[in-house]
């Protein structure tokens, strides 16, 4: 157990040297001060801690559109940031650990130190996970205070976000690490990775509108799809992770629903007498998928349980190919 | 906790030992049998390989490149699994991974973390022992100490010399002071002075109980401090003992002799009637008479004869082959070494 703290602690140290390391936390800084320096005033609402100022007949200081616009826009920078592009760039820079590891030079002296391949593993594996954690929980933090200042909300449910995105990189990070042990070259793990992510939201976005994929091909005068077909994809994809309803229950879990829809808001919104808001929403509308039928509390345990799952055997199948790979 | 720990690993060995005699063989460190390595792509490193070094002595292993070397120090150290194997380590069975925290491996390549300097290299090692803070306070400046690395202690090693990494790479393997250490060219790049402060190094670590298993291509360095060797050629041990034991049958005389002896057909017939050879120097004017013989009684009759005939005796001397000669011996011949006594 001391080992795997011990190598759990030198990986953290060692992504935290990486330049992408601060790219993100500062990226996060960035985030919860562009969300920071929103603020709305008696005539409208400004950015950059009044900078720019912009004249609003409706969103002004205590409105229903200033908490409608700033759990809107909270909760998109956790989906976005937290839960998205943020775990992606710490896997950027953890796709390299376990490659390197398993470099003679660096393995003759790791792991003749250790009485376990699996603690090694392991210990990289849950300081990579730490590692992702430190701008999630910056941004998070940043965004939680922010509310604070802004609006006098407390919301403490923000910090949910933080277990779901997290067990979406674990997930990713899991697979990185097999294919870090498979090929020992960091670009090969992260680019199949990162397919591997992209193909898993592609199969489970299908199985999770079949009705949409019908709506579609009658469109087109085609047959509609073999259900034999749709049964299938879901039997393929229930034991890969469940990013879509994770990101849908993170969504709920942390509540930041304001008192009006958050797309009304956009649709409102106006650069001079262009009707941007509205013009992107109708674009939006035009592309929107049809939603996914709501996550219930029993569907979302199952998608923590198949992900944890799925986490575990990623990282079973790594150790048990180290244990049988020479060094 | 200390109690169950001790019972399981009990309970383990006891059980071992009863399936398997080998790990009773506590008098030795090192107790191969038969171990063999065949790679994936079919390269038999080593073959049915069969060496026993014992607690607490200096074990030199010599080869040519491609000899098995590396293989067989991984294989030792659980780096690499054998593809067939009887035999122990430290009284594990090989391969066994709870031998690790009696094991020190300084490997020949070793790779340096680019995030840590040389304090904490050696901190993290500890950490790896699981040493609790204060005694791996005491232990790092104890090693930085020993390897004369404690002005370099918050510089990073990729800044070292070959040497100094080479000393690091000594300290880390000592950090969990552990009973067997393995060295891969410990002397590899380092200066004279740093040369001889690792031989004495290795040379405490005897007097402290432990075994040294050292690989080097430096043969005089290997004959200053191993107490026994072994010569791998090919995956197998061709020659293995004492330096005294493996030069025994190179063992001779050597006359030199004022004048050329070779128009003296009546001492040449004699010299070659022992086995023994004649040559001339160079510049002609001493001869070198060599006999293959480790017993003075067999050189007498060639001295009478000499003194008999008014040769000018220079000198009388036993020889033996020095550790390179046996182990050039051993690559020209491909291991197959000759009796070299036909007198004896």
């Amino acid at each position: 157990m001391s080992s795997l703290i011990a190598i759990a602690y030198d990986t953290l140290t060692l992504l935290c040297r990486r330049r992408l390391f601060w790219l993100n936390v500062w990226l996060s800084v960035v985030v919860v001060l562009v969300v920071a320096s929103m603020s709305c005033h008696g005539t409208g609402w400004s950015l950059g801690f009044g900078l720019k100022s912009w004249p609003s007949g409706y969103l002004v200081k205590g409105s229903s559109w200033e908490t409608t616009l700033f759990f809107g826009v909270v909760q998109r920078a956790t989906q976005w940031w937290v839960a998205g592009a943020a775990p992606l760039l710490a896997l950027f820079s953890m796709a390299s650990v376990v490659p390197k590891t398993l470099n003679s030079g660096q393995a003759a002296l790791l792991f003749t130190k250790t009485q376990s391949r699996a603690a090694v593993l392991l210990g990289r594996f849950a300081g990579g996970v730490i590692f992702a954690a430190i701008p999630a929980l910056i941004c998070v933090t940043g965004l939680f205070l922010t509310l604070g200042w802004r609006l006098g909300v407390w919301e403490i449910r923000l910090f949910l976000a933080l277990p779901f995105a997290l067990l979406l990189f674990s997930a990713l990070a899991a697979v990185t690490v097999m294919l870090g042990v498979l090929t020992k070259s960091s670009s090969a793990s992260l680019v199949v990775a990162l397919i591997f992510a992209a193909s898993v939201m592609a199969l489970q976005d299908a199985a999770s509108h079949p009705a949409g994929v019908e709506e579609e091909t009658e469109l087109k005068g085609m047959e509609p799809s073999d259900p034999r077909g749709s049964l299938a994809l879901q039997i393929v994809t229930w034991p890969l992770p469940r990013t879509h309803e994770l990101m849908e229950g993170m969504s709920r879990a942390i509540r930041l629903s304001g008192p009006r829809p958050f797309r009304d808001l956009v649709r409102r919104w106006r650069i001079g007498n262009l009707r941007v808001g509205a013009a992107a929403a109708e674009v939006l509308d035009a592309t929107a998928e049809v939603p996914a039928p709501p996550v219930t509390p029993l569907k979302l345990s199952e998608a923590v349980l198949v992900t944890t799952g799925f986490c575990g055997l990623a990282l079973i199948a790594a150790i048990v190919l180290l244990n049988r790979r020479d060094l | 906790m200390e109690r169950v720990w001790f019972l399981t690993r009990f309970l383990r060995h006891g059980m071992l030992a009863f399936v398997m005699p080998e790990v009773k063989s506590i008098d030795l460190a090192i107790d191969l049998k038969s171990l063999t390595k065949v790679y994936p792509n079919g390269v038999q490193a080593l073959d049915g390989l069969s060496m026993r070094v014992k607690r607490g002595e200096i074990y030199g292993l010599l080869g040519p490149n491609g000899a098995g070397k590396s293989t067989l120090i991984k294989c030792l150290t659980g780096l690499v699994h054998p593809t067939a194997c009887r035999g122990t380590v430290l009284g594990f069975p090989v391969g066994d991974p709870e031998v690790n925290s009696l094991l020190g491996y300084l490997p020949e390549n070793a790779s340096w973390p680019e995030h840590h300097t040389a304090g904490q290299v050696l901190d993290f090692a500890g950490r790896l022992h699981g040493l609790v803070p204060r005694e791996r306070t005491r232990r790092v400046t104890e090693l930085l100490k020993l390897s004369g690395l404690e002005a370099w202690r918050n510089d990073r090693p990729q800044h070292f010399s070959k040497g100094m990494r080479q000393r690091l790479g000594v300290a880390y393997a000592l950090m969990g002071n552990p009973e067997l250490v393995f060295l891969d060219e410990p002397t590899d790049g380092v200066d004279p002075v740093g040369r001889k402060e690792i031989r004495d190094l290795i040379r405490d670590l005897k007097r402290e109980g432990k075994t040294v298993f050292v690989n080097s291509h430096l043969l005089g360095e290997l004959e200053m401090i191993c107490d026994r060797m072994a010569i791998l050629m090919r995956g197998r041990v061709v020659r293995q003992g004492s330096l005294e034991e493996l030069t025994l049958e190179s063992c001779r005389y050597e006359i030199a002799v004022a004048g050329n002896l070779l128009d003296n057909f009546g001492l040449m017939d004699l010299i070659h009637r022992l086995g023994g050879t004649v040559a001339l120097t160079p510049d002609g004017v001493e001869s070198r008479i060599e006999l293959p013989t480790r017993r003075p009684q067999l050189v007498q009759p060639v001295v009478d004869a000499l003194r008999q005939d008014g040769y000018l005796l220079l000198s009388v001397a036993p020889a033996r082959q020095s550790l390179e000669e046996l182990f050039m011996e051993a690559i020209r011949t491909g291991g197959q070494f000759k009796t070299r006594e036909p007198g004896d």
